[in-house]
């Protein structure tokens, strides 16, 4: 049972693609390539393609019009026993209930009979997860997330009202486009789409644990709308520069720590290196204190309004303990 | 010299580079001076290769650096998992793939000189009988396929798939992958599922991923094998904070895994000292797995007694405990979220409402000194810091007198 198996190689995929794709009409070098490059690495196809079109890889047959499969019966692989060891173990997690019904799962279990788990919830600790996590057994949360998935599959509208975090009833129209999840809150949070008016339209992120009620409407979205491109947009021009002195291990904590976001490191000087990370307003707290939990090892070179923010909390730490002593 | 090649034998070597252009990226050439130049020009080439789209390349006057840009809150899965997904492979092995899993799709047995004639007379190409039960055994073991005897004769057919086994759940299920994918332990596996099903995911994503992690899944795999068959290990430990290696036995029983950093560690109950100790999986270069251990039980028990007095990771090196005592400053009637913090992160320490607008957080633990991360995300409203262990309250005075310094004059 090996993780690094050739069972799981992409070229496997590719390969079974090419296969798919020339089981029935003949597919050209070019179309091969294309199909390569799109699911491959960077140079998959100049190894792939030769493979196949000189018969080393004995898969295809030269046809008029380009090259025709061999394969012609293989539909979907079985899956190996650590995959479905892994199926198993997510049987285990409280959050399954949030996509499958008691019935669903008994008939996965049947399928999986005889299958060890490859882990059970109780062999991990989160030793600083946050204790007010959502609560994934609630049978009104869990129909909030089904209706917000089938909303989100359909592209559909759905009617929410939520009480925000400052306490605010609210209560709108909105397009969902992802559900995301935070390990350290054990949150889900629905990042979707709210139009004021045609012209004017921007994402906002809403705790499933605080909907209320949620229904679909009969308003379909048809665009392609590309959220990666929107999100990364939200994100300030200028990222927060940061220099780390490498004293208690603070560059090795620091890259780890900040590897979730998207970040540049340079070496200035043989104990000095800056740090660049880009972030848009709603991390813009969490980041802040992040850097805070460093002390002096890593200083905040700018930009300004975030300099100014820490420098704000440092003077009001200096008056509280000058005023102490 | 050797044809570059994308796919690799063995995944330890690469697994440091990736790691290393991915969490520190301000490497040169010349800092990776323990490997031979040529050996970081194909290994920069194959990562390259492999993460493309991800690829920063930097100019310094120390020379030109690779990195990756990674931004864990925008995408949809962890790219990273596309390293696991290059194992070379023979020829043949490409070949018989594709062969016997065709002519099993019928779902019929069939003995191995059955199958080795059906691959000349389908495919028109010839292996030895020898070759085809090997790779056949091989998928066995996988459980791709399964063995039945029939008389003499082993015969061979293919597992069920989802597809077929469970159409009416798949769907639902296939969500689920989509989600656990970037979300479970060993989610490489998800995603070789969701490969399987030529789909991927398009809705799940996650705030605070940490995908640099899942280059320790192999190590990972072998620590839940030990812990499932409740026996000892063997490992070898390279600190990258010490630059030393030593070998470890001891008996795993928990992983603990931070969310603020997604760092993981295996949690080891050492027989020897007699003492629990965490290690770091990305420390990890190697584990070997021992006898299985008839007290198991009895130690996981003890674990799960000491769990409350452990902060982070660290079981702490003296026999005294720290007590930890802050007073917090917050305005009651517009700081509510900071007392909802207090109760949120404080790990069950002690919160005491002092007088108007003042609160003290007590809490007891074996190594005082993994807090003070914490108590620093507090600044600007600490009003005293207290501490048994003289070490901490000094360490925390000259923190706040340096961070004036640099803040504030």
């Amino acid at each position: 049972m090996e993780l690094f198996s050739e069972i799981y190689n992409c070229y496997f995929q590719i390969v079974d693609e090419i296969c798919k794709a020339a089981a029935t009409t003949p597919i050209t070098e070019r179309e091969m390539l294309a199909l390569a490059t799109n699911l491959g690495y960077g140079e998959s196809g100049l190894t792939i393609v030769p493979k196949l079109t000189s018969g080393i890889w004995n898969l295809l047959s030269p046809a008029e019009g380009g090259y025709t499969s061999k394969i012609d019966n293989l539909e979907v692989l079985p899956l190996t026993t650590l995959q479905k060891r892994w199926l198993k173990s997510t049987l285990s997690d409280e959050r399954m209930g949030l996509f499958l019904e008691e019935a669903q799962k008994g008939t996965l279990n049947h399928y999986l009979e005889g299958i060890e788990p490859l882990f059970l919830p109780e062999d991990f600790y989160y030793y600083d997860r946050f204790k007010d996590g959502d609560d994934f057994s609630s049978p009104e949360y869990i129909s909030h997330f089904r209706t917000i998935l089938k909303a989100i599959r359909n592209k559909q509208a759905v009617d929410i009202r939520f009480s925000s975090h400052k306490g605010n009833d609210v209560h709108h129209i909105y397009y969902p486009c992802r559900i995301e999840y935070s390990a350290k809150n054990d949150k889900f949070r629905l990042l979707a789409i709210y139009q004021r008016n045609p012209e004017k339209q921007r994402i906002e992120t809403i705790n499933l644990s605080r909907i209320e009620s949620v229904s679909l409407i009969e308003s379909f979205y048809d665009k392609d709308l590309n959220l990666e491109d929107v999100l990364k947009n939200s994100y300030y021009k200028e990222p927060v520069r940061l220099a780390i002195t490498n004293k208690r291990n603070a560059l090795e904590r620091a890259m780890l720590h900040f590897a979730n976001y998207e970040k540049q490191t340079i070496k200035t000087d043989k104990e000095h290196y800056e740090c660049h990370i880009y972030y848009n307003s709603s991390m813009e707290t969490e980041l802040l204190i992040e850097i805070l939990s460093f002390g002096p090892t890593i200083k905040v070179l700018g930009p300004d309004d975030f300099l100014n923010k820490i420098k704000e909390r440092v003077q009001k730490q200096q008056n509280l303990l000058s005023t102490l002593s | 010299m050797s044809e570059f090649q994308e796919l690799i034998k063995s995944f330890a070597k690469s697994r440091e580079y990736v790691r290393d252009f991915f969490v520190y990226g301000f490497k040169t050439r010349e800092d990776f001076s323990d490997k031979s130049g040529r050996t970081y020009d194909n290994e920069r080439r194959r990562i390259e290769s492999w993460l493309s789209e991800y690829i920063h390349s930097n100019y310094t006057k120390n020379g030109k650096n690779i990195s990756l840009a990674i931004d864990s809150n925008l995408l949809l899965t962890n790219p990273l998992y596309r390293v696991w997904k290059s194992k070379s492979f023979t020829d043949n092995d490409i070949m018989l793939h594709f062969f016997l899993m065709d002519i099993l799709q019928d779902r019929k047995s069939r003995t191995i000189e059955e199958l080795t004639n059906e691959i000349l007379s389908n495919y028109d190409v010839l292996f030895e009988p020898q070759l085809v039960r090997k790779k056949v055994k091989e998928y066995e073991k996988e459980g791709l396929l399964l063995c039945e005897k029939s008389g003499k004769q082993f015969r061979y057919s293919c597992a069920d798939n989802l597809t077929y086994a469970i159409p009416e759940e798949l769907p639902a299920l296939l969500e689920a992958i989509r989600f656990f994918h970037i979300a479970a332990p060993m989610g490489i596996l998800g995603s070789t599922i969701l490969d399987n099903q030529k789909t991927s995911n398009d809705i799940f994503t996650t705030k605070h991923g940490f995908f640099a992690h899942t280059l320790e899944d192999e190590m990972l795999l072998l620590l839940l094998t030990a812990m499932k068959k409740q026996t000892s290990i063997s490992l070898i430990n390279r600190s990258a904070k010490t630059n030393t290696t030593q070998r470890i036995t001891g008996i795993p029983l928990k992983i603990f895994i931070s969310t603020r950093t997604g760092r993981r560690y295996a949690c080891l109950y050492i027989q020897k000292n007699r003492r629990f100790t965490n290690v770091r999986l990305d420390y990890i270069k190697e584990i070997t797995p021992l006898d299985s251990e008839p007290s198991y039980i009895e130690y996981k028990e003890k674990l799960e007694k000491n769990l409350s007095k452990i902060y982070g990771v660290s079981f702490g090196k003296e026999h005294t405990n720290d007590i930890i005592k802050l007073t917090l400053f917050i305005d009651e009637k517009k700081e509510k979220h900071i007392i909802e913090r207090l109760e949120r992160e404080g790990k069950d320490g002690i919160l005491t409402h002092i007088k108007e607008n003042t609160y003290a957080y007590e809490k007891e633990v074996f190594d005082g000194n993994e807090m003070m991360p914490w108590v620093k995300t507090f600044t600007g409203r600490i009003l005293s810091f207290e501490s048994n262990n003289e070490y901490l309250t000094n360490k925390f005075y000259w923190d706040m007198k340096k961070m004036i310094e640099m803040y504030c004059n």
